[in-house]
């Protein structure tokens, strides 16, 4: 496999910036729990200082300061380390055959003006802070309003192999809406929008319940709203009554 | 409902209102009716497919006992303003005065302080999850599962 079977569209990157700043020879990967794997000299301990997200068009390397940088991509392929990047797998399909899978590789900055500086491995750095960077990247992400990135890394984490329950939790909540056809029943609410205009600004501040062309209940807040309608029935073709709050 | 080559693209079928009274939007806007969580009531809700994130206002958000849920801490901007939330799960379901509804399962944006009277359907977390076409002249909001 090499780059150009991975799709542009489908690809992420990162910056980052790590303390200690770790010495990077070509392509290393980045591990979940422990920082940078580099090939050939194992694993970087390193601790996220800071990070963001790079467009395609690369505009953002101009930070001098990111130490190193991370390609995230989709892609066919098998489970392994290939030309210094690591693919993860991220699903099995019913029929056997692998889903595609998500490819890292990371890489310096060429951009980074501070000198390399050879990594320490004792004392080994706190890694508290970023006990699992995918989860941590994943969440600045969502912090960031970059929900389609933070979907990836949390894949990411989750294909660990340890999935916690933070993991879980956060995939759960931004994850791909799953969508499916209502038994709710309603009808056309063009009189009730028609009531809305002609008479909302008798109403402002207010929530208002309109069934039809008429006002059934209005309310300075939404709870006592509900409770003046709780349990009201017999209304106009059966339908609940239409709520609505005028600024 | 609506098909396209022959296929099944849309199977629900809404009025959409163009505009809200009181506080009127210089341009007309897409506002399509919802129901969400165990809120039987159904309300407008803005389509805007620049928008971050789906939104629900905070009395909303209370009545169907979103309030407690912690979800995942996020940001939003609204009219340059900035909103500390979060992102949460709630069942949003398009009412449909023809065909069939539809419910997704989407993430919100919640937060206390935020204005009232906005709700949003933004794309990320919703409007991803399924297929729509809108006809501006016959206000009419076509929806239905994503294949």
């Amino acid at each position: 496999m090499t780059s150009k079977d991975v799709g542009r569209q489908d690809e992420q990157r990162f910056w980052m910036t790590m303390a200690p700043p770790p010495a990077l020879s070509g392509l290393g990967s980045l591990t979940g729990n422990q920082g940078i794997a580099l090939p050939g000299i194992g694993v970087a301990p390193a601790r996220i200082l800071q990070l963001g997200a790079i467009d395609l068009s690369g505009r953002a390397l101009s930070t001098p300061r990111a130490d190193v940088l991370i390609s995230i991509s989709e892609t066919a392929g098998r489970f392994g380390s290939q030309n210094g990047s690591t693919v993860v797998p991220r699903t099995q399909s019913a029929g056997g055959q692998m889903a595609p899978q998500l490819q890292i590789a990371v890489a310096r900055n060429p951009l980074n003006a501070q000198p390399e500086v050879q990594v320490d491995p004792a004392p080994p750095p706190d890694l508290s802070a970023s006990a699992a960077p995918y989860l941590s990247l994943a969440k600045a992400m969502v912090e960031e309003r970059n929900l389609l990135t933070a979907r990836v890394l949390v894949r990411l984490a989750l294909a660990e192999g340890h999935p916690d329950p933070e993991s879980i939790r956060l995939s759960r909540i931004i994850g791909l809406p799953s969508v499916v056809i209502s038994r709710a029943v309603d009808a056309d609410r063009s009189s009730e929008y028609q009531w809305l205009s002609q008479f909302g600004r008798q109403h402002k501040g207010q929530w208002v319940a309109v069934v039809e062309s008429e006002l059934v209940a209005e309310a300075a807040t939404l709870k006592g709203l509900l409770t003046l309608i709780k349990g009201s029935t017999g209304f106009a073709g059966s339908r609940r009554p239409f709520i609505h709050h005028f600024e | 409902m609506l098909t396209l080559r022959g296929e099944p693209f849309a199977g629900g079928k809404s009025r959409f209102s163009d505009e809200l009274p009181v506080n009127p939007e210089v341009t007309a806007k897409v506002y399509v009716r919802i129901q969400a969580g165990t809120l039987l009531e159904p309300f407008l809700a803005q389509l805007d497919t620049g928008a971050a994130y789906s939104v629900l206002e905070p009395e909303i958000v209370e009545a169907i006992g979103a309030s407690s849920d912690p979800g995942s801490p996020a940001r939003l901007s609204v009219k340059g303003l900035e909103f500390d939330g979060r992102l949460i799960k709630i069942p949003i379901t398009l009412l449909a005065d023809e065909g069939v509804a539809l419910s997704v399962d989407a993430t919100v944006f919640v937060a206390a302080n935020l204005p009232p009277g906005k709700n949003f359907l933004g794309y990320t977390g919703f409007l991803e999850a399924i297929r729509f076409a809108v006809d501006p002249q016959k206000n009419n909001f076509y929806f239905g599962p994503s294949s």
